[in-house]
């Protein structure tokens, strides 16, 4: 039986439906490809999370030469099971995803994903402004 | 401080609260009120990921200002644990003797009040008297002049004299002040105060509508109304004009 890979629109259907605000449902062990977020500890600061697929093109014929395997990079670290985390995710936009991905490294206080963040500790400056 | 004088406990007048709280949370605040110098020197926000920023300002200052708050209860609650104690030892105490105080107001005034009658009654007694012998004193001038008779004139003059001393006398102010028994104690008097009983409210509101109190009140109500929610649906009020107004909240 020949395996055609998977479409992108097919592959980030629950993403884009998502990002259009239409509300998709979560199914619980049902995680599916797309940008996220969610907080390692109640208020902590929010993570970048990525679920996307893992699979082999074979080049010649353009057919699947492996199965499809769902990933997820939590902070840009690799987790076993996609589903361990789905139920805590929320979907954004791939432009917040860099966004949060890149500002993270920026504001110390989101460093420490494990670390609750208490914003009357220190004052929040205007970044880029001196 | 010289040197034979020793020193008591307190003598250098600790603060009523704790110092190195206070100074810790004065760094803090310094350090944010820095900072918010730098956004307001900013001339206008014009990024989302400054907005975002300012937002975490916005409530790290909130969340500073509680805890500030907090510490200040913190600090603040002996002292008034130890004032309510205060009250609650002696308020009693000066209740109950307000009290008899009150009580014992009432039987006075009765007093007074009867003597107030007996006063007017003897004014007026004494004013029914005078006038009669001013009458009579007229008359006996009358009589006098007519008969040419000296003694008689100077005799009737005399009578009006007294007469009109009598008057003056009568017309008296009487009061109703009861004095202090030993002399050490206040003099007490009737006093009339005026208090009101609305039996028409629509004109009374007439007659007093711009009375700064009464349109403090109106302007309470008007915006308990139009804040309540189904304002917009229902009948508008008459007479104000809704202005809204954009806060960040």
């Amino acid at each position: 039986m020949i395996r055609q890979p998977s479409s992108f629109a097919d592959l980030y259907r629950w993403h884009n439906a998502a990002m259009a605000g239409l509300n998709p449902p979560m199914h619980d062990g049902e995680p599916q490809a797309g940008y996220y977020k969610r907080r390692l500890v109640k208020k902590g600061p929010w993570v970048p999370v990525r679920i996307f697929i893992e699979r082999e093109i074979d080049p010649e014929t353009g057919e699947l030469a492996s199965d499809e395997v769902l990933c997820i990079e939590v902070e840009g670290i690799r987790k076993d099971d996609p589903a361990d985390q789905w139920t805590f995710l929320k979907p954004i936009s791939r432009a917040e995803f860099n966004h949060l991905t890149d500002y993270r490294l920026r504001d110390t206080r989101m460093m420490d994903s494990y670390q609750q963040i208490d914003l009357s500790e220190q004052p929040t400056p205007p970044q880029g402004v001196f | 401080m010289l040197d034979n004088e020793t020193a008591g406990i307190g003598h250098n007048r600790p603060p009523a609260y704790d110092l190195e709280v206070l100074t810790a949370h004065e760094n803090t605040a310094h350090e944010f009120l820095k900072v918010t110098k730098q956004w307001l020197d900013m001339d206008a926000i014009k990024t989302p990921e400054h907005a975002e920023q300012v937002t975490d300002q916005i409530d790290g200052l909130r969340k500073l200002w509680n805890k500030i708050d907090k510490a200040r209860k913190a600090e603040k609650k002996p002292h008034d644990d130890a004032a309510q104690e205060v009250q609650d030892a002696f308020n009693p105490l000066l209740t109950k003797v307000k009290t008899a105080g009150d009580k014992l107001k009432p039987k006075l005034a009765a007093y007074a009040s009867e003597q107030a009658k007996i006063e007017a009654k003897k004014k007026a007694e004494a004013e029914e008297k005078a006038r009669k012998a001013a009458e009579e004193a007229e008359a006996a001038r009358k009589a006098a002049e007519e008969s040419n008779d000296i003694d008689a004139q100077v005799e009737a003059e005399e009578q009006a004299k007294a007469a009109a001393a009598a008057q003056k006398a009568a017309a008296k102010k009487t009061t109703t002040n009861v004095k202090s028994a030993s002399g050490a104690g206040r003099t007490m008097s009737l006093r009339k105060i005026k208090e009101v009983e609305i039996t028409n409210a629509n004109v009374l509101f007439m007659a007093i509508r711009e009375e700064p109190e009464v349109q403090e009140a109106l302007a309470k109500a008007a915006t308990r109304i139009v804040r309540a929610s189904g304002y917009d649906k229902g009948k508008p009020l008459p007479g104000i004009k809704v202005n809204e107004r954009e806060v960040m909240a």
